[in-house]
C-alpha cells in the first residue's frame, strides 16, 4: 500500500505513518530532525491561502533543498523555500501565499526568498506540458514548439462553463447534491436531455469550494492508459499532489497492474477534509471491458468523501443492482430531467424570447415530451416564423425524426456564410477560432463562433475563457450527416487542413486522428513515426494499435521505423513473436541499404527490443549479446542516447551471467552509474543502481547493497513519471 | 521509506530480500508484497526480479513456518511463469524451491 504523505497544518506536523504519529511543531528540534531524516521526501502544507506539495531536492553539486509544488489552472508551479533550517512557519506561510497568486498577480521580479517559477522548467520537459503558460492567444492548449507525443488537453479537464440564460432548476440541482451521501450518481438519459448543463450549472453554484474534478471523455479515451491518465490529472487538479505518485505508477516502464495505481491513488484520498466529486462525462463513449473493470474497483474502494458523477445515454455495465441495495448509487433519468410545463415555458417565451401562448407552450410541450434538445431546435426553427401554430402542428415522431426534421429547419434559416461554416467545421471534435479559419480558409470564424453561441446553436463552450467549443453531439451528427451527403468530396480536405494546423501546433494526437480521417496515409505514416515513440513510452498501447490498424498493412510493412514502434507496443502487450515478425520486416526493408546512419540507428533499436524481449523472460545471455549487438550498431549520435544507454546497462547483467561478482564488474556498474547520472538517462541509472546492489548483495556486502538501493527512490520521479501533471507523456525508455 | 512506484520492484525485491536475511521479518514482508503486488500483472518487467522476489516471499514464509503460504506463492510463481514463457533456468529455480520445501 502507498504510503500516505504526511502534512503541515495549523503549525504542526501530522505523520501519519506509523499510523496517527506525533505531531512535530513546525520550528523545533523534532521538526528540523525530521526534515533532515533521509527518509523524508515530502509533505503537504495546508492554509487557509493555498495548498500545495513540499519536496525535498538534492542539489547538483551536493546537498538538499525544499521547494514547494502548487498547481494552478493547469499549471505546475514551484517555490523556493530553501534548507531544512530554513523552513519556519513564516517561510511556509509565505510560500502559499505566492503561489496562491494568479498568474497576473505575480511580480515580474518576484521576491527572492520565495522565487516562483514554472515548475515545468524544473522538473519536466517544458516542450512537454499545455496549459495557461502556453501565451498563443487563440490556442491556449498550443504546447511548447518541439513537442512529440499526446499532450494533455486542458479542455478535457475543464467544466463546461454554464449558459448565462439557463432555466434554473434548483430541484434538480439538490437532487445532485443527494449525491454526496452516496458512492455514485448517475445521469442515464438520451441525448438532448441536458445532463451535461445539469453538472456545469450544479457546479458553478456550488458556494462552499467544494472541488469538482472533471473530465469531458471521447472516443481515444478507450485506451486505458489514456483514461486512467486523465482521470489521475482530474483528480490532482483539485488534490493537488494526490495523484504524483499514481502517475509515477502508471507510466512506469512495467506496466503495473491499474489495481495498484488506483490503490496508490485512493490511499492519498483517504483523509480528504471535504467532500469531493468527479465527473465523467459521456461515459458511453467508454466500451473498454479493462476500463469498465478498474472502474468498478475503483468505485467499491471510493473514499467516504469522494463521489463519482457519470453521465451517459445508457447505463455502463457497472454492477448497478449491487449498489442500489446497498443505497449506494443515486440515480437521475429522462424522466427526472425532462422540462416540466413550468419550465418549457420559461425556456420558450423567458431564454428564447418567443412570446408563445400557453396553447402553444403545451402543444410544443406534449410534442416534444420535454425533451430538451426537441425544446430548443423547435424554438430556434421557430424563430422569425409567420406561422407558429402551423410549425408546431407539423413535426412529430421520433426524437431522432425530429432532431433530423429540426436541424435541418434551423440549418436552412441561417445565412449561407454561416451554413457553409457549420458543415465544414462539423469534422472537428473541438474548435477555436484559428482552427477553423485552416478548415475554413476564411478569417473571421472567432466571430462565427461567438454568433453560434449568442445564437444559441448548438455549440458549447469548453472553457471559462470561451476559445474552444464543440457542437451539441446530436447536432454534430445531422450536420456530419449533411456535409458527407451534399460535400463528399470534400470532406478529406478539411480532415486534411485540419491536421497540418494541429500538426503546427504540436497537437500530435488529434493531428493524426484527422490525417488518418482524410485517408492521407503518407501523412499519418509521417506523423505517428515523429510521435509514436511518445505515445507508446507514454503506455497508449491501444492508441498505437489503433493507428496501425487504420493503415494499409503493405505500407506498414515499408516503413521500418513504424515497424519497430510498433514492435514495442507489441511487446508491452506481451506479444513477442508478433514483436519479432514486425522487427524482421523492419529488416527486410533495409536490406538494401545497411550502412547509413538511420539504417544502423533501426537496426540497432531492433537489437534493444530483442534484448530487452531476452530480459523480460529471462534469458540473460541472449540479453547481454544482443545488447552489445545494439550497441556497435548504434551511431553514437543524440537521437539514439537512450537506446545506446538501455544497451550499455543490459550489457552490465553479464556478472549474471558468468556469476563475475568481483571489483572489476562492479568498478563497471559504477562507471555506468556516473555516467548515465551525468548525461540525464534516468530510467538507465536507476537499472545500474539496482544492478550495482545486487552485485553487491550476491558479495555478501549486504550494508553497502542496501545503501546503494537506497540511491534510487531520489531519481524514480526524474526516471518514471511522465511529467503528465503539466502535459505530455514524456518518452522513459522500453528496454 | 517512500512509496517509489513502479519502476520500483527491483528496489522493493532486493531490499526485502536483505531485510529477510537480517531477520527483519515485517519489513522484509512490507517489501516483498508490494514487489509482488507490482509484478504479478506487469508485463515488461525482468524475469530475474520476478522470480527473485516470489522465491525470497517463499523462504520468508517458510522462515515463519507458513508451509502452506510459501507453496501457495511457489504455485503462483509457476503459472506465472508458464504464461509469460519465462526461460527454463528460473522456472527450475522455482521448481527446485517446491521440492526444498516439500522435503521439509
Amino acid at each position: 500500500m502507498a504510503r500516505r504523505i504526511p502534512y503541515v497544518a495549523n503549525g504542526a506536523l501530522h505523520v501519519l505513518e506509523p499510523s496517527d504519529g506525533p505531531k512535530i511543531a513546525v520550528g523545533s528540534p523534532s521538526w528540523i530532525g525530521w526534515l533532515t531524516d533521509p527518509a523524508t521526501r515530502s509533505f503537504s502544507f495546508q492554509s487557509s491561502s493555498a495548498t500545495y506539495t513540499a519536496r525535498k531536492e538534492s542539489r547538483s553539486r551536493g546537498g538538499e533543498y525544499w521547494a514547494a509544488y502548487r498547481r494552478q489552472s493547469g499549471r505546475l508551479r514551484k517555490a523556493y523555500l530553501g534548507k531544512a533550517e530554513d523552513l519556519t512557519l513564516d517561510r511556509l506561510n509565505k510560500a502559499a501565499a505566492v503561489l496562491a497568486r494568479s498568474d497576473d498577480d505575480i511580480p515580474a521580479d518576484p521576491s527572492p526568498d520565495t522565487t516562483v517559477q514554472d515548475a515545468r522548467s524544473a522538473r519536466t520537459d517544458a516542450a512537454t506540458t499545455v496549459g495557461p503558460a502556453a501565451t498563443n492567444d487563440h490556442a491556449r492548449e498550443r504546447p511548447r514548439q518541439g513537442t512529440s507525443g499526446d499532450p494533455l488537453l486542458s479542455t478535457k479537464l475543464s467544466v463546461p462553463a454554464a449558459r448565462p440564460s439557463l432555466v434554473a432548476r434548483p430541484y434538480l440541482n439538490k437532487r445532485v447534491d443527494e449525491g454526496l451521501k452516496r458512492k455514485l450518481t448517475l445521469l442515464s438519459a438520451p441525448p438532448g436531455f441536458g445532463k451535461t448543463t445539469l453538472l456545469s450549472a450544479w457546479t458553478s453554484d456550488l458556494s462552499g469550494g467544494r472541488p469538482v474534478a472533471w473530465l469531458s471523455l471521447d472516443p481515444a479515451d478507450n485506451d486505458p492508459a489514456r483514461f486512467w491518465r486523465y482521470f489521475i490529472v482530474a483528480v490532482d487538479r483539485v488534490h493537488p499532489g494526490a495523484g504524483e505518485a499514481a502517475l509515477e505508477l502508471l507510466c512506469s516502464p512495467q506496466a503495473v497492474p491499474i489495481e495498484a495505481v488506483l490503490t496508490t491513488l485512493l490511499n492519498e484520498l483517504v483523509d480528504l477534509p471535504t467532500d469531493s466529486v468527479l465527473v465523467l462525462d459521456d461515459y458511453h463513449l467508454i466500451e473498454s471491458g479493462a476500463i469498465h473493470e478498474a472502474l468498478i474497483f475503483l468505485i467499491e474502494h471510493l473514499p467516504s468523501r469522494l463521489h463519482l458523477i457519470i453521465t451517459t445515454r445508457a447505463d455502463p455495465p457497472l454492477p448497478l443492482a449491487k449498489l442500489r441495495a446497498r443505497g449506494e448509487v443515486n440515480e437521475l433519468r429522462a424522466a427526472d430531467l425532462r422540462f416540466t410545463s413550468e419550465e418549457a415555458a420559461t425556456f420558450l417565451n423567458q431564454v428564447m424570447s418567443l412570446k408563445l401562448s400557453a396553447e402553444d407552450i403545451a402543444e410544443l410541450e406534449g410534442r416534444t415530451e420535454g425533451w430538451i434538445a426537441g425544446l430548443q431546435m423547435a424554438a430556434l426553427a421557430m424563430r422569425n416564423h409567420a406561422d407558429v401554430a402551423g410549425f408546431i402542428a407539423a413535426f412529430t415522431g421520433s426524437n431522432r425524426y425530429v432532431v433530423d426534421y429540426l436541424a435541418e429547419e434551423v440549418l436552412g434559416r441561417q445565412p449561407e456564410e454561416v451554413q457553409d461554416f457549420l458543415l465544414q467545421t462539423s469534422i472537428l471534435d473541438r474548435m477555436c477560432g484559428p482552427l477553423c479559419d485552416a478548415v475554413t480558409c476564411r478569417h473571421s470564424s472567432q466571430e462565427i463562433l461567438e454568433y453560434l453561441e449568442h445564437a444559441n446553436l448548438f455549440v458549447i463552450s469548453l472553457d471559462e475563457e470561451r476559445r474552444w467549443y464543440r457542437y451539441h453531439h446530436l447536432f454534430a451528427d445531422v450536420l456530419r450527416q449533411r456535409l458527407s451527403r451534399t460535400h463528399p468530396d470534400l470532406v478529406p480536405a478539411l480532415h486534411k487542413r485540419a491536421s497540418g494546423w494541429l500538426e503546427e501546433e504540436g497537437l500530435a494526437t488529434e493531428a493524426i486522428h484527422h490525417a488518418l480521417a482524410a485517408r492521407d496515409w503518407e501523412r499519418a505514416v509521417r506523423l505517428i513515426e515523429a510521435s509514436g515513440m511518445a505515445v507508446v513510452l507514454g503506455r497508449q498501447v491501444q492508441t498505437m494499435l489503433g493507428w496501425i490498424d487504420e493503415l494499409p498493412e503493405e505500407l506498414v510493412r515499408e516503413r521500418p521505423v513504424l515497424c519497430t514502434i510498433h514492435a514495442i507496443a507489441l511487446v508491452f502487450l506481451n506479444r513477442p513473436d508478433a514483436a519479432e515478425a514486425r522487427l524482421q520486416q523492419a529488416e527486410r526493408c533495409l536490406r538494401g541499404n545497411p550502412t547509413t546512419d538511420e539504417a544502423r540507428a533501426i537496426l540497432g533499436r531492433a537489437a534493444v527490443i530483442r534484448a530487452a524481449i531476452a530480459r523480460f523472460s529471462g534469458d540473460l545471455e541472449r540479453c547481454v549479446e544482443l545488447a552489445r549487438k545494439a550497441l556497435e550498431l548504434l551511431p553514437e549520435t543524440e537521437a539514439t542516447a537512450r537506446e545506446r544507454a538501455a544497451a550499455s546497462t543490459n550489457v552490465a547483467l553479464a556478472y549474471q551471467v558468468s556469476g563475475d561478482v568481483t571489483p572489476v564488474n562492479e568498478r563497471l556498474l559504477e562507471e555506468a552509474s556516473v555516467e548515465f547520472r551525468a548525461s540525464g538517462a534516468p530510467i538507465a541509472l536507476l537499472r545500474s543502481i539496482n544492478f550495482l546492489a545486487r552485485l553487491r548483495t550476491l558479495q555478501g556486502r549486504l550494508r553497502a547493497a542496501a545503501a546503494t538501493y537506497e540511491e534510487a527512490p531520489a531519481w524514480y520521479q526524474d526516471g518514471t513519471q511522465c511529467g503528465m501533471l503539466g502535459g505530455t507523456a514524456r518518452p522513459t525508455t522500453w528496454a | 521509506m517512500r512509496d517509489v512506484g513502479g519502476n520500483s520492484a527491483a528496489y522493493y525485491v532486493g531490499l526485502g530480500d536483505i531485510q529477510r536475511e537480517w531477520n527483519d521479518l515485517d519489513g522484509a514482508e512490507r517489501h516483498l508484497r508490494r514487489a509482488v503486488d507490482l509484478v504479478s500483472g506487469a508485463l515488461t518487467v525482468d524475469a530475474d526480479t520476478v522470480t527473485h522476489g516470489y522465491l525470497s516471499l517463499a523462504r520468508l514464509e517458510q522462515a515463519r513456518g507458513l508451509h502452506t503460504d510459501a507453496r501457495a506463492t511457489l504455485e503462483e510463481f509457476a503459472n506465472l511463469a508458464r504464461r509469460r514463457g519465462f526461460f527454463p533456468l528460473l522456472v527450475a529455480r522455482g521448481e527446485a524451491a517446491r521440492a526444498r520445501l516439500a522435503l521439509l
